[in-house]
Order: structure tokens, then sequence, then C-alpha cells
């Protein structure tokens, strides 16, 4: 005979009910937050899946914004070179025109003229700053003026050959920027021979009459040289716009992965919460219906 | 020589007494613990009256407390593992809600104070980017302290739980063996069993069991020795040996005091809720406790290692970034944003260089300081362990909840009151208690018809 006792009857059907009222609440809670997992315990992989998604995207997003300081430093280079190459093309003209056997001392001095006015507006482009006022040809070194004229010729150079980095992805650095000394020194440690210094030397020359094929092809070299340093940087900013289409789409991506992890499946969790409010309500009267039947009623 | 009337006397005080017993059983119907009773009725010897042997009614010949000691210990045994689980899974939920708001963990600081390393590698000379590292760093060592903070509450709470538990032993003990006293009196009075105080002290048992492993014997003169943990004596027969709680550093421990001498017994004390908050302690607070100070101390010195390889905005060597003291006492050295060493400290010096802040940043991705995982992978395998273990103990606590309440089940089907079953046995008696009556008054009846005899 299977004796049920009736304090234990009681005792369950209250505990059952309090199991029903956990488990709706809980639902409640994850419909109000919208989270699936409140709670490690309730997916202890999902909660560092969690954790690990959300350091891969806002270290991606740390990286989107590493690469808009290297992006911003390297088309104010480029502007800067840009200017430079067109300035030298201006140069190359010059020279040809000066170089003419038609062209009068008059005339070769006016050109020495804008060739020195050049000079001027070309170490100014070589002494370029970025939006938080440092040199960005300085190498490490920005915050001093890296080209100054010394005079007869010479040019020093204050910066230095190293460049910025910058973290771009996990194991990417970029530089932000090429130095002065590769841009525009030559092998000369006085400038004598630096883009500077070919100038200085065809203005010098131009005055003085002399033969100009050989600054003819100095500032070809010059030019080269500039050309070179632009490649490269065009190549940088290029890496960066794939580094960054990769970032965003990679964002997207974990995004997506985290809220499947992390957010609630809302047409899943209220008919779950139907079932169980179905539940409490049938335990409810289950317990109201039979705690009612007892013999003593009939006595 | 017997007689209806006697006869129907016997049956009137067995029956009185079977209903004294349903109403006890009534009455007694939610007493915890408590075990129904059932009277006994035995035929009364007869009486040989020449022509044959004369029944003489009815006799309650013992009350039985219907009580299966197998069931009984079974219940015990159930109440020792989930005793344990649910104090085990009621603290380590304590430390999983910890770390389950994302806001409230270690993760989103850690990320920003990386996140700020790259902002001065991205622009060294920049004031405001360095006072954000500073801002973070110091963000970074609060959250260490708070996360210690917590565990240290949560440790609070378990000395404090574990002295309220031995207390709660002791008092029990000395119940038990005060019942062992009268029952040894009583039964050496009657020779029936004292069913009542039977129960009392298998219910103080049963509570006991909840708070620690029990092992028991029954002796013969009825008292009842019990052995806790792994057999420590706590009562034999009347007397009692006493647990006690003292303090080793931060941690709560149980001493067990007898002959006047003192035995460190925390080790021992398994199962129940005292063994599940040693178990606790020493499976999840202090594991978690101890890799959060690694997390602290391994961040401080790598960081330290690096800073001081550095020089800061003014050229002079890179200090300490970090004074490290565990998890509770990190604390934030530099106290001025010049003093972040940005530069590298090899190079000719520059302001604007950022190599050793890229050496920083890079840092969030080293491996070596936290055996083979970066600093915020060992925080969250912390994170994963408090989860997987809460897990554990959530669903071991649901099913030897299960096993409880069907050990409970059992047990009750033998001993529990059930008040219909009471209210037919009150109908049954009462009819039988009725015809008994009535059979009396047919006595009186026939008594008074021979005094009619008489009078004629």
């Amino acid at each position: 005979m299977n004796r049920i006792s009736t304090h234990l009857f009681h005792q369950r059907a209250t505990a059952s009910m309090l199991d029903n009222q956990s488990r709706l609440s809980n639902t409640q809670l994850q419909l109000a937050t919208g989270k699936r997992i409140l709670r490690p315990s309730d997916d202890p992989a999902g909660a560092t899946r969690t954790l690990d998604l959300q350091r891969y995207l806002e270290t991606g997003r740390q990286f989107l914004s590493n690469m808009g300081f290297a992006r911003a430093r390297l088309e104010t280079q480029e502007t800067a070179l840009e200017g430079v190459t067109g300035l030298l093309q201006r140069v190359s003209e010059l020279a040809v025109q000066g170089n003419n056997a038609t062209a009068s001392q008059t005339a070769r001095d006016g050109i020495a003229a804008e060739v020195d006015q050049l000079l001027e507006q070309l170490l100014a482009l070589a002494n370029t700053r970025d939006s938080n006022g440092e040199y960005l040809f300085g190498g490490l070194t920005r915050d001093q003026k890296p080209f100054t004229d010394s005079g007869g010729g010479t040019f020093s150079y204050a910066g230095d050959d190293q460049q910025r980095q910058i973290q771009v992805s996990e194991d990417r650095r970029v530089a932000d920027a090429d130095t002065g000394q590769d841009i525009f020194m030559g092998s000369n440690a006085d400038g004598s021979d630096s883009a500077f210094g070919v100038l200085y030397r065809l203005a010098a020359d131009l005055r003085s009459g002399a033969d100009l094929s050989v600054s003819i092809a100095d500032i070809q070299q010059a030019q080269a040289q500039v050309l070179e340093v632009r490649a490269r940087g065009g190549a940088r900013l290029n890496a960066l716009d794939d580094l960054g289409n990769v970032n965003e789409d990679l964002a997207v991506m974990l995004e997506a992965q985290l809220s499947e992890i992390r957010d609630l499946d809302y047409a899943e969790a209220v008919s779950r919460m139907n079932r169980q409010l179905l539940a409490l309500q049938a335990s409810q009267q289950s317990y109201t219906r039979l705690s009612q039947l007892s013999l003593f009623n009939y006595l | 020589m017997a007689s209806i009337l006697t006869t129907s006397l016997t049956a009137l005080t067995s029956y009185q007494r079977a209903l004294t017993t349903v109403g006890h059983n009534i009455a007694n119907a939610d007493v915890e613990g408590y075990s129904r009773q059932e009277v006994m009725f035995t035929t009364k010897p007869p009486t040989f009256a020449g022509s044959g042997w004369i029944g003489s009614g009815v006799e309650v010949s013992t009350v039985e407390r219907r009580y299966d000691e197998f069931l009984a210990a079974q219940v015990r045994t159930s109440r020792t593992s989930s005793g344990e689980a649910e104090v085990y899974y009621t603290y380590a939920s304590q430390l999983d809600d910890l770390y389950a708001d994302p806001e409230l963990g270690l993760d989103p600081v850690l990320q920003r104070y990386f996140n700020a390393l790259n902002g001065v590698a991205n622009d060294p000379s920049s004031i405001p980017a360095r006072e954000v590292l500073l801002g973070e760093a110091e963000a970074l060592t609060d959250r260490f302290h708070f996360l210690a903070r917590r565990g240290s509450e949560i440790a609070d709470g378990v000395n404090r739980d574990i002295a309220g538990t031995v207390a709660d032993i002791n008092t029990l003990a000395k119940g038990i063996a005060e019942l062992n006293q009268v029952i040894v009196e009583s039964g050496g009075m009657a020779g029936q069993p004292p069913n009542d105080l039977l129960d009392q002290r298998d219910q103080l048992i049963n509570e006991l069991s909840s708070l620690v492993k029990v092992t028991y014997y029954e002796q013969g003169d009825g008292a009842v020795n019990v052995f806790v943990g792994s057999g420590q004596s706590l009562v034999v027969a009347g007397s009692v040996a006493t647990l006690g709680v003292g303090l080793n550093a931060t941690n709560a421990v149980i001493y067990y005091y007898s002959d006047g001498a003192r035995q460190d017994v925390t080790e021992q004390m398994t199962g129940g809720r005292l063994g599940g908050l040693v178990q606790f302690r020493s499976q999840v607070l202090d594991a978690s406790t101890a890799r959060l100070d690694t997390i602290a101390d391994g961040l401080a010195t790598a960081i330290n290692d690096q800073h001081r390889l550095g020089r800061d905005l003014d050229g002079a060597p890179g200090g300490d970034f970090f004074t490290p003291g565990g998890a509770a006492n990190i604390q934030l050295n530099l106290t001025d944003a010049r003093q972040i060493a940005a530069a590298s400290g090899t190079l000719p010096f520059n302001s604007s260089d950022n190599s050793n802040a890229l050496e920083l940043a890079d840092l969030q991705r080293d491996t070596a300081a936290f055996g083979g995982t970066t600093v915020q992978g060992a925080y969250a395998q912390v994170v994963a362990d408090v989860g997987s273990r809460t897990r554990t103990a959530e669903l071991n606590a649901t099913a030897l909840r299960g096993l409880l309440s069907r050990a409970e089940e059992a047990h009750s089907a033998v001993s529990g009151v059930n008040l219909d079953e009471e209210a037919a046995k009150l109908m049954h008696y009462q009819q039988a208690y009725q015809a008994a009556a009535q059979a009396i008054a047919v006595a009186q009846k026939l008594f008074e018809t021979i005094i009619a005899a008489m009078q004629r």
C-alpha cells in the first residue's frame, strides 16, 4: 500500500509551486534584460566566449582608432609630398628652360630668383606639421623643426632615421610617416646633396651661367627619391584601407556571434514563459482542489 | 470470572487508548520528525469455565511507532549530501553573481586600460592621452580592489556561517545527550518504547545530519552514540564533546575539544552544511581569490618591467607603473602623466618617441606572465571556472534535492500521518467504542432483569 503523509503532500505542493515561480521569474528576468545568459553559470562556456568576443570587438575598435591616427598622418605626408613632387617638377622645367642656349643671363637670374622662392617653399613643406603641431618628417624627433638652412648650401637635419610605428592589428605595425632623411637627404651629412642643396646649387649655377645638366640630373634623382617614398606611403594607406575593411567586416561578424550567444531568443522565451505560466496555474489549481478533499468533511 | 461487563470494559478502555492515539497522530500531523503511532490490540487470555475457554476481552499490548531504521538512515545520508550541495551552491552563486555583470567585472577596465595605452602610443607627447591612461589605470586598480573586497566579504560570510553551524552542532549534540539520558531512564522503567522521545532524538540526529556527516550506533540501553565528520565522537551516552571555531589569518578553523586538548579538524568535517562551507572555501573562493591575485601581480610585474625599460616625457628612466600587492592592494605608483615612459630607453631620447608605449600596449597580447594565456584570457578563465563550478553545484544540488525528496517520501510513506487514514480510524474506533458501550447497556439490562425478577 502506498501511503502519502498529509504533511508531505502540502510540503511538496508548495515546493512545486515555488519551483514553478522561480523558473518563471528567471524567464521574466531574461525577457526584461533581453539576455540569455544572466550569470556565468547559466552557460559557463558561453560566458567566456562572450568575454572573448567583446575583447576582440573592443580591441578591433581600438585598432580602427589607431588606424585613424596612422591614416591622418600618412595623408598629411601624401599631401605634403604631392606638393614636393609638383614643386620639383616646376624646378625641373625651370632648369631645362635655364639650360637652353637661348636663355639670356637676365632670364637665368629671373629663373634663379624663382628657384630661391621654391627652395623656401620646399623647406616649408619638409617642415610640415601634423594636426598635433608635431613635425611629421623628423622621424621620432618631432618636437623640433627637422630642416634648417645652415647657409652656404648646407642644410641640417635635426631629425633621426627612426619611424614611429602605430599598432594597426594584432601583429602589424605601420609607420605613420617617413623620415626626412629618406625623403630629402642625400649621402652627405651637411645636406649639400639634399633636395635643398640641389635647388641651392641650381640657383647658384643659374646665376653663374654654368652648365645645368648635372643639376637637372640631380633634380630628377631628388624627384625619384620622393616618388619612391610616396609609393611606400601609398602602399601603407592601401594596406590600412584593406585592414580597416577586414576589421569592420570582422566586427559585424563578431557582433552577430556575440548576439547569438548573449542575446535572448524572444520567441522561444515567450513561449517558454507561457508554458511555465500554465504549469504554475495548473499546480495552483490542482493544489486547491486536492487540498479540499478530506474525509473530515464527512464526519 | 469474565462477564459481558468486564469484557466490554476492556474494549472501552482499549478503544479509548486507540482514539487518544489517533488524536495524538492528528495533533502531530505537521510536526517535523513525528512518526505515526498505532495501538496494537491483543486478545486477553481466556478463562476456563468447565464448558470451555471464555474470552475475557481485549487489551492494548503496546503503542507502536511506525519507523523504518533503513529508510531513516537513507534520509540522513541524503540530508548530508544535499545540505553540503545546497550551501556550496548558495555561496558559489554569490560569486557567480559578482562576475555576472560584465560592467562589474575586470574585463572592461582591462580593455580600457590597454586602449588608453594605445592612445599614448598613437600620440606619445599628448598630455590628455597620458591623463586618460592614468585615469584608466586608477579605474583598473579600483576594480581589483572591488573584486577583492567582495571576495573577502563572501569569505566573512563563510566564516560567520561556519561559526553558526558549529554552534548549532553543539546545541544539537547537547539535546541528543539529554534525550539519551531520559530515554535510558524511561526505557528502564516501563520496558515500553518511549516513542515520542525517540522521535525527538531521531529528529535531532536528522537535523545534525544536514549540518555534517553523522554516524551513530544505538547502544543496548537505548542510548545513541554519535560521531561526526571522519569519526570524531560527539555524543557518547549522556556526555558531549564540543566543536569550536578559531581564526587562522582570515579563515575560520574548526577545532575539536576533548580531554582538555584541541585539535584542528577543519579538513575532517566532511559533508553537510559544514563540509559544504569548507569545500566551497577551498575549491572556489580561495582559488578565485588566488587567481585574481595572480592576475593583479602578473599584470603589475609585466607592465613595470616594460615601463622601467622606457623613458618618461622628460627623458628620465621609467619607474614602476604599479605597486603590486595582490588584487586587494595593487596601487598606481605614477602620480604625474609626464612620468609615463612612452619613449624607448635605448634610442636617443625624444618626447615624440612612442616605442615603449607600443611595447606596453603589446602586453595585452603577452602570454608569458599568465602561463600561455593573456591577462584577459586569465580573467576569462576565472569567470569560466566560477561559472562552471556554480553550474555543477546547481545541478548537484538539484539532483541531491531530488534524492532527498524521494528518500523522505519513502520514509514518510511509513512514518508520516495521513489525515484521511486517521479520519477513517477515528470513525472505526468510534464505532467500536459505541458497540462496546452498547454491550455495557446490555449488561445493565441483564442486571435490571435479575433485579426485577427478585422484586416480584
